[in-house]
């Protein structure tokens, strides 16, 4: 495309442009084209680095988004308020503080509720009870020796 | 593709031209040297979004021009400078190719043009640049920089034949 701009030069103007042409100005300086050699032909390492750590961290985010990561996560959710509530509430100087500590292991164990584990407890200790064998039914050597002839 | 070679065609093409461009604002040879390379550098990561590579060229280098100036203003070392200044423009700008007593008168007479004529002048006659680029490079409506081009060539056909008379 024609430069619209560029009136046609007359031959004094062109004789001029020659003249100025023919001016050669200075060269830059070796310092200088060293300089910006080493600048351009330089390996960007630091950049790269920071590529790798960036990659890596996305790969992190990536890898715990997959559903393996994601069900072992759910597990804790389930698991990880009852140890803690009952941990919290155990009471430390009441007479029985023995059974609550054993109902709350009982609880977190098999993430039942307290209430429904105290009462099998409570009737376990019932029939426990009933079984006990009373104790004047139960020979001594000393009974045994008189019933003896 | 060898890229080294590439950028050392594009500075051996327009590494003086900028130079000379550069010496317009900046009296000291050392800073502009620093202005270019740094305009070089800057220009050759960032090629590929150009449009026009050589109008982006002379862009880069007067956009790290100005803002090397702002920041040598906050500074304010220019005035401090202004003594060195003075004995560094005695520093040619042209290669003493012969001693023609006609090289001389020209760079006079070119020495007397606004900045602003000497720049467009300049990227015209050592850049080869048309007046689309100039006006690009130079953030110049295209009217502004043929007409700046056309008065400094009226200017310096006037000096250089008066000078010429007296002589």
């Amino acid at each position: 495309m024609n430069d619209p701009h560029q009136a046609p030069p007359s031959s004094e103007q062109l004789a001029l442009e020659a003249q100025l042409r023919s001016m050669l100005p200075i060269d830059l300086s070796t310092d200088s084209q060293i300089s910006i050699k080493s600048r351009l032909e330089r390996r960007p390492t630091s950049f790269h680095h920071v590529q790798c750590v960036a990659a890596i961290a996305a790969c992190a985010l990536i890898a715990m988004s997959l559903p393996v990561f994601q069900h072992a996560r759910n597990q804790q959710r389930v698991t990880r308020p009852i140890r803690s509530r009952y941990s919290s509430t155990l009471p430390i100087d009441v007479a029985n503080d023995e059974k609550q500590f054993a109902i709350a292991t009982y609880s977190n164990a098999l993430a039942q509720s307290p209430a429904s584990l105290n009462a099998i407890l409570e009737r376990q200790s019932r029939k426990a009870e009933c079984d006990e064998v009373d104790d004047s039914q139960i020979p001594r050597t000393g009974d045994l020796s008189i019933a003896t002839p | 593709m060898d890229k080294t070679a590439d950028w050392n065609t594009w500075l051996a093409e327009h590494g003086p031209t900028m130079l000379l461009l550069v010496r317009q604002w900046v009296a000291h040879r050392a800073d502009a040297e620093d202005i270019v390379q740094e305009a070089f550098v800057r220009f050759w990561k960032s090629r590929h979004r150009a449009v026009d590579p050589k109008a982006y060229l002379y862009v880069c280098a007067k956009r790290y021009l100005l803002e090397w100036l702002r920041t040598e203003q906050r500074r304010g070392r220019r005035e401090q400078d202004s003594a060195i200044d003075r004995a560094s423009i005695s520093t040619p700008l042209f290669k003493q190719l012969s001693d023609r007593e006609d090289h001389r008168r020209l760079e006079i007479s070119l020495g007397a043009l606004s900045t602003e004529q000497r720049e467009v002048v300049i990227l015209r006659i050592w850049g080869g640049l048309s007046f689309p680029q100039i006006s690009e490079a130079l953030a110049i409506p295209l009217n502004t920089a043929s007409s700046r081009y056309r008065y400094a060539l009226a200017t310096l056909r006037k000096n250089f034949v008066e000078e010429s008379i007296h002589e």
